[in-house]
């Protein structure tokens, strides 16, 4: 880290750094890091109830290793959003930053800007600058789940991979380097590649990050997140839990809004609660229906569908 | 296969992988999908870390396929022209591929036709002038049916063409992934069209190799091994026998308990474990079991079973044997087994007999749900506990003084002092689950009580995790000082003899008497590494190799806990709390995974002394353990396994063969007396 400059009336205070320990200091949570893949999957599972496989842990533990940043591109609702800020924060042993994507994202509001009435007062310097988001993980050797990266300009993109490239942030404006060698700053990008209405990613930067594809799970495995997540008194049955899972299967080929895991598991659970409004201790198929018809129908163009669907694996009522 | 040369060499180097990688890479382009070569570079790092990370030493080709997906693909759109590429380069597949093809090219040829031919007349395409021939077409012609090669339909049959005939193939492969599989599902598709297993090349061995016969089913075996023997050839079916029978002792199941018997025995491979594990399965054996068996072979084979699988397996010998012989058998019983047997055993014995199994079985209800009770701290189970204890003390009553002259009477009086110390536990619970859990934990073994105490750690209120925490920890605090004192004993019992040369006849001494530990502990301080299952059955061995472990902890480098994950401790010193926080952190339920706990046994450790102790079974799907320990032999760990009685055999053996010592130990206590021994020997 860059040595503090020369203190007088006590600015070591009023530098970047410490400044950012002060306004971010309090959001990290430091605990342990964890960085043995089949413990991240213990604790992922454990934690923050993610099913997660081994294989892909260790592929984003490879990347990290060798200081790489990692793009997970699927559909959504498949857990890339909070797979990847669990993993980075396990990996930091902090917690993680998440910076969720738009278009007139700049540098300056993700790295830092001056605080124009300060910067009146005091000029340029360090006691105007106010620290954002990117520089204050790297400051703390925090991880960043950049969310949505298609949503961001080019520009943007390309400003992201040269700080994790070289470890370092540059603000002109303050002749200033921050560096930091921390393994715990570490980056991991979300995209959903069926987004038409997104932006398109450019070669070079596709070329610079590891892209781990995030697929709809097996239908024993999307049981098995369903259960994981699941909280509710109603007893849900395997039978009509696997019906619902080959329902969103076949969603997931004819609709317009692709049913994820997210989805599934927010129908079980509300159809868990509508059983148990009914006063029943038991899911029964009419719950599921009901439930499904609120849940899967994001889109209008999508009801005759759902609705077909619902109708074909838990009768009409 | 153009690729074909390219494939047959052996998949153990890094460079081989960095050459795989090279030319998926190359392939890649070819199908035009742009590759870089620092993308290549950056795949073999990758690459080389991931398998770090993993602790793989071996090549690990899914891993190899997912990082190069990861680095070459950019797009979605990519993705097929990359699946195609692995397709054409991946080895595995491409070896199976090219062999399958050749022998379905081999039949053809032996069959005289080609790719695509329509069989006009089965009979014309099976003709032929010499017999032997004749036989040679129609195994040809069998096994290109069974692979699905030959397809029939109402207008007769067919050979494929050649492309789709790869195709089928290769998506074969893909489902299947071994020769043995494929042939697997062949043969069984033809069970189940209650066609005859037709594998004639098979039958002409005398031998098969192991490797062939571990990825069969076990139904399989039954079916070629009663081939063999019909078709008179003794080796094989003893060979498959055999092989069976580990199987059986193993867990695995055929569908037909009956069948599977009949062949073991003439193919004289049974043994009275594999004919009981039969026995619980099918009903009819019970009258051959006891016609080639004597009533002792079959008790101590009983007593090695678990109590609910013993108790099946009595019940169905009950139904065909005398009434005598069985009473005698099941006086002899412990106490434990004899409180699961099911009621339908009550007719062979007098009445008050039946009521004193009745007494045993609301002992060990009563039992069990005050232990419910006091790990999940809900009331209903106390009621329910006191209620069956009530009855039971009713009943006992009764019996007073009736067995006397029963077989059954030291059963009676074990049984009445159970009783009391139930019924003591039963008061200290009334009053607080705390105290109740301090009663219980004297009742229990060591291991019970601390699962017991972890399972109340873990769903407790704060009050209760508490209390839970300070009993285990003062259990093992108790124990610890017990062992302590007993090594300590003996040290000085030997430090006379030795006080003149110390260093130098410590190997002498060791020689003569296993004891003067405390020598070596000085010598070889922090050399250790302890690896311990904690699951179910050998949560007790591991807490007493702690206890051991806890006298000579200067001696102990590292200690992993292990289920399904590990947990381990650097150490220097182990105290009682130590123990118990290890223990609790691990939780009580899970998979049992031997492999992964091995490797963090030894990261980033310079070779020294491990010792290992686990009944070996393993039940997550990972590398064997023996895999592991050879590895690890190779880099010149020492490495020993101590094992209960009943432990995995076949890996304690494929463990011995890697170079690691199997200690077997009677009895939990008696651990001590292995691991000191590895201490130093
Ligand atoms: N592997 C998984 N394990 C547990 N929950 C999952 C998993 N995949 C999806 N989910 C469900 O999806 C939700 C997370 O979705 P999210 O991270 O927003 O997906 P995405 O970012 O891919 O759209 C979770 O809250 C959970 O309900
Ligand atoms: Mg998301």
């Amino acid at each position: 880290m860059l040595a503090s400059e020369t203190s007088n009336e006590g600015r070591e205070t009023v530098s970047v750094e410490n400044r950012i320990k002060e306004i971010y200091g309090e959001l990290l949570e430091p605990r342990n890091p964890v960085r043995n893949p089949e413990l991240i999957v213990k604790k992922l599972r454990e934690e923050y109830r993610l099913l997660v496989d081994v294989d892909l842990v260790r592929i984003v533990v490879a990347s990290f290793i060798n200081g790489r940043p990692v793009m997970f591109e699927g559909p959504p609702g498949t857990g890339k959003t909070e797979i990847g800020e669990a993993i980075l924060t396990l990996w930091a042993g902090k917690k993680a930053f998440l910076l969720p994507c738009s278009e007139n994202y700049d540098e300056y509001r993700v790295i830092g800007d001056f605080h124009p009435l300060m910067a009146l007062k005091h000029g340029f310097s360090e006691a105007s600058f106010v620290p954002r988001t990117l520089l204050a993980a790297l400051v703390l050797g925090a991880g960043v789940l950049v969310d949505e990266i298609r949503r961001s300009s080019e520009e943007f993109q390309n400003m992201l991979l040269d700080i994790i490239d070289k470890r370092r942030i540059v603000v002109p404006e303050l002749k200033k380097v921050f560096k930091n060698n921390d393994i715990g700053f570490q980056m991991i990008f979300t995209s959903n590649p069926e987004d038409i209405a997104q932006n398109e990613l450019s070669d070079a930067f596709l070329r610079r990050v590891i892209r781990i594809k995030f697929n709809y799970p097996d239908p024993k495995k999307e049981a098995e997140i369903v259960r994981l997540r699941l909280n509710a008194k109603a007893r849900l049955s395997s039978t009509l839990l696997a019906m619902m899972i080959e329902a969103a299967n076949k969603l997931r080929e004819k609709a317009m809004h692709k049913p994820g895991p997210a989805d599934t598991v927010e129908w079980a659970q509300l159809a868990s609660r509508i059983a148990e409004l009914r006063g029943s201790s038991k899911v029964e198929a009419r719950d599921v229906l009901e439930a499904g018809r609120v849940v899967l129908t994001k889109r209008d163009e999508d009801a005759d569908d759902v609705e077909e669907i619902l109708a074909e694996f838990f009768g009409r009522s | 296969m153009q690729n074909s040369s390219a494939v047959h060499r052996p998949l153990n180097s890094r460079e081989y992988s960095l050459e795989m990688l090279i030319r998926l890479a190359r392939e890649c382009r070819r199908l035009g999908l742009k590759v870089g070569s620092s993308q290549i570079e950056e795949a073999v790092r990758l690459y080389e870390t991931y398998l770090e990370v993993g602790g793989v030493e071996k090549d690990d080709y899914r891993a190899m396929r997912r990082i190069a997906e990861a680095v070459f693909i950019k797009r979605r759109s990519e993705e097929p022209l990359f699946e195609e590429a692995w397709r054409k380069i991946s080895p595995q597949q491409n070896r199976l591929l090219s062999m399958l093809i050749s022998r379905v090219e081999r039949n053809l040829e032996i069959l005289g036709v080609n790719y695509g031919y329509k069989i006009r007349s089965k009979r014309e395409l099976l003709e032929s002038a010499s017999r032997g021939r004749r036989a040679e077409k129609r195994r040809a012609y069998r096994e290109l049916r069974n692979m699905g090669i030959i397809t029939g339909s109402k207008h007769g049959e067919q050979v494929l063409s050649r492309d789709k005939a790869i195709r089928m193939l290769r998506g074969l492969v893909e489902k299947k992934q071994s020769l043995g599989n494929i042939m697997n599902a062949g043969l069984l598709s033809r069970l189940a069209r209650g066609l005859p297993p037709s594998e004639p090349a098979l039958l002409a061995e005398t031998h098969i190799p192991e490797d062939t016969l571990r990825k069969l089913h076990p139904d399989l075996l039954v079916k070629l091994g009663q081939q063999a023997l019909k078709a008179h050839n003794k080796d094989l079916a003893s060979q498959i026998a055999s092989h069976l029978r580990v199987m059986l002792e193993h867990g695995r199941r055929v569908s037909s308990a009956y069948s599977a018997y009949m062949l073991m025995r003439a193919a004289n491979r049974i043994t009275p474990k594999t004919a009981l594990i039969l026995l619980a399965q099918d009903q009819r054996l019970a009258s051959h079991v006891l016609k080639d068996f004597s009533l002792h072979d079959i008790r101590r084979a009983l007593s090695s079973m678990k109590p609910d699988n013993a108790a099946r397996i009595i019940s169905r010998l009950s139904k065909a044997s005398s009434t005598h012989s069985l009473r005698e058998m099941l006086s002899s019983l412990d106490v434990d087994m004899m409180g699961r047997l099911p009621s339908s055993l009550a007719s062979i014995l007098s009445r008050d007999e039946q009521a004193l199994i009745k007494a045993l079985r609301k002992y060990y209800d009563a039992r069990r749900m005050i232990l419910e009770y006091l790990s999940s701290s809900n009331e209903a189970y106390l009621h329910l506990a006191s209620h069956e204890y009530s009855r039971m003390l009713g009943i006992l009553a009764k019996l007073d003084g009736s067995l006397f002259k029963s077989p059954f009477n030291a059963m009676f009086n074990e049984l009445r002092r159970r009783v009391r110390i139930l019924g003591e536990v039963l008061r200290a619970s009334e009053n607080s689950v705390g105290s109740g859990l301090a009663a219980a934990s004297s009742m229990l073994s060591l291991g019970e009580a601390i699962r017991l105490l972890g399972k109340a750690y873990s769903r407790g209120n704060p009050e209760l995790r508490q209390e839970a925490l300070r009993l285990a920890r003062r259990m093992i605090r108790v124990r610890m000082s017990r062992e302590k004192s007993r090594v300590l004993r003996r040290w000085r019992k030997t430090s006379f003899h030795g006080r003149l040369e110390l260093r130098d006849s410590i190997i002498r001494l060791v020689r003569l008497n296993a004891q003067p530990l405390i020598y070596r502990k000085r010598r070889k301080g922090g050399r250790i590494v302890l690896v311990l299952d904690a699951s179910g059955s050998m949560l007790e061995y591991s807490i007493w190799a702690l206890l051991v472990a806890s006298a000579f902890a200067d001696m102990i480098k590292r200690i992993i806990v292990f289920r399904e994950y590990s947990e381990s401790l650097e150490t220097s010193r182990l105290s009682g709390k130590d123990i118990i926080d290890l223990l609790f952190s691990i939780g009580f339920e899970g998979y049992t995974n031997i492999a992964g706990a091995l490797r963090d046994a030894v990261r980033r450790m310079p070779p020294s002394t491990l010792i290992l102790i686990s009944d070996l079974h393993q039940t997550t799907l990972n590398l064997s353990p023996y895999m592991i320990v050879g590895e690890l032999v190779r880099k010149g760990w020492r490495i020993v396994a101590v094992v209960p009685p009943r432990h995995d055999e076949e890996e304690a053996e494929m463990l011995r063969r890697h170079g690691a010592r199997v200690e077997i130990v009677e009895e939990p206590s008696m651990i001590g007396r292995k691991i000191l021994r590895a201490f130093y020997v």
